[in-house]
């Protein structure tokens, strides 16, 4: 399959995915932790659809960045009202009013005591590496989904694992609904960092050219990035994205370091073979 | 049909009374709705219980300034709005208030319905975030730091991407 064809075809399928999220931002449901999503992958690769009926729960899957010992931490301590799952936050006037009225007895108004949905507004605004910060700043926002930080993305485990199921792409799915990456970078499995793709070598923009000009890349590589995932490594239509698939996706830098290392344990194993 | 010259009152949580033009008042996507509904012209006073005078006041200041503004639709939760954080000058100034009355700004356009109005609090928290260190955060907005030194170095260095960025 060429490139125009995959990229055209997938057009649909972008719209498909540009407007489920948008809906998503429109209802301002942010409720990653009880996100229950199936990747339905049909036959052909331009034509894979989302559905929301799976019974998978994102929070049981593994990788979601919290050290055990902060897993146990004593949610009372925060002094705050554990709600930081997210759940049914809601952007509406009655949502607000009803919380206004619980509120009336707090006498300042600070960001720790604004409700949760409006914290997960102003979050809206911020790119991932503020997210990161604010998410440092205490356990209350250690623990907000909507923080999930980049670093965990590569924690999962290898992308050979059975597709639909895969924590990797619901946990992608996850970042893309809070907003948390920016998909005009390609993953470095290597560095573990999304980098933007001149940071890759030419042969590496060859084989990962996803995007066509007038395509949001954004999108388009969120989506590719999706597909790729949530499919099995041995399907056909993957050649393009094996790097991808098999963790063979590295930056210029780490695939200069690894020929370096290779060479340098070469000569170790073998002397130099000049001499 | 009512004219721009159409006056409302609106009572405060505070039992203040303000007289507001209703395409003033309008900008609120709550009290249009409300208007809609009653139908006519409305003469006895809408209550806000939710907002307070000094709160309003500086609502009905944004919405005056912001009155010819072109009414906002769900389809302008776009990538592009959300992503930005720049702010018009006029909002930014606007926005030089104390935190305790940005934070009641933000709730009171949350309950009146005033989506262009809650973006702009918004991202003025969202500035005041950008480029702070998580301690600054704290100093900032009175975060008090449970963790302990050991969680706070653990999670620093899962964590350490996000400072060269």
């Amino acid at each position: 399959m060429d490139a125009d064809n995959s990229t055209t075809g997938s057009f649909e399928i972008m719209d498909a995915m540009v407007s489920s999220i948008e809906s998503f931002n429109a209802t301002h449901t942010v409720s990653s932790s009880s996100e229950n999503f199936e990747m339905v992958e049909e036959s052909n690769e331009d034509n894979f659809e989302y559905a929301e009926v799976e019974s998978y729960h994102s929070g049981d899957f593994e990788g979601t960045n919290i050290p055990d010992s902060l897993e146990t931490m004593d949610t009372e301590s925060t002094g705050i009202e554990s709600n930081t799952s997210t759940e049914n936050a809601t952007m509406s006037p009655t949502s607000a009013k009803s919380r206004l009225s619980i509120r009336g007895s707090i006498p300042a108004r600070q960001l720790m005591t604004l409700p949760t949905e409006l914290q997960l507004e102003i979050i809206s605004h911020m790119n991932p590496a503020e997210r990161t910060v604010l998410k440092l700043t205490c356990k209350y926002f250690y623990r907000f989904n909507e923080l999930e930080t980049l670093p965990s993305f590569f924690k999962h485990p290898p992308l050979d694992a059975p597709s639909h199921y895969h924590p990797q792409s619901i946990y992608l799915r996850k970042l893309i609904q809070s907003r948390a990456i920016d998909f005009t970078g390609w993953p470095c499995l290597s560095c573990e960092r999304f980098l933007p793709s001149f940071k890759f070598t030419k042969t590496v923009q060859e084989e990962m050219r996803w995007v066509r000009k007038d395509q949001d890349p954004q999108a388009m590589s969120a989506l590719v990035l999706l597909f790729a995932m949530s499919s099995r490594k041995n399907h056909p239509s993957n050649t393009r994205y094996k790097r991808l698939i098999y963790g063979d996706l590295h930056c210029a830098e780490c695939d200069d370091k690894e020929f370096r290392d290779l060479a340098a344990e070469r000569e170790t194993l073998y002397g130099n073979s000049e001499e | 049909m009512a004219t721009d010259t159409q006056t409302i009152r609106l009572t405060t949580s505070d039992n203040v009374e303000m007289t507001v033009e209703r395409a003033v008042a309008e900008r609120s996507i709550l009290i249009k709705n409300l208007l809609e509904d009653l139908g006519g012209e409305q003469t006895e006073s809408i209550p806000v219980p939710n907002v307070a005078e000094p709160v309003m006041k500086k609502v009905i200041e944004w919405c005056e300034h912001h009155k010819k503004d072109p009414p906002t639709t769900q389809d302008d939760d776009s990538d592009s709005r959300k992503k930005s954080t720049d702010i018009d000058e006029w909002d930014q100034k606007f926005m030089q208030v104390d935190q305790e009355m940005l934070f009641e700004i933000i709730l009171a356009a949350n309950y009146l319905d005033i989506k262009a109005l809650l973006d702009v609090g918004c991202k003025t928290v969202a500035n005041m975030i950008k480029g702070k260190s998580p301690d600054e955060i704290r100093k900032t907005f009175n975060i008090q730091n449970d963790f302990t030194p050991e969680e706070e170095d653990q999670i620093r260095r899962e964590n350490e991407w996000a400072e060269d960025r």
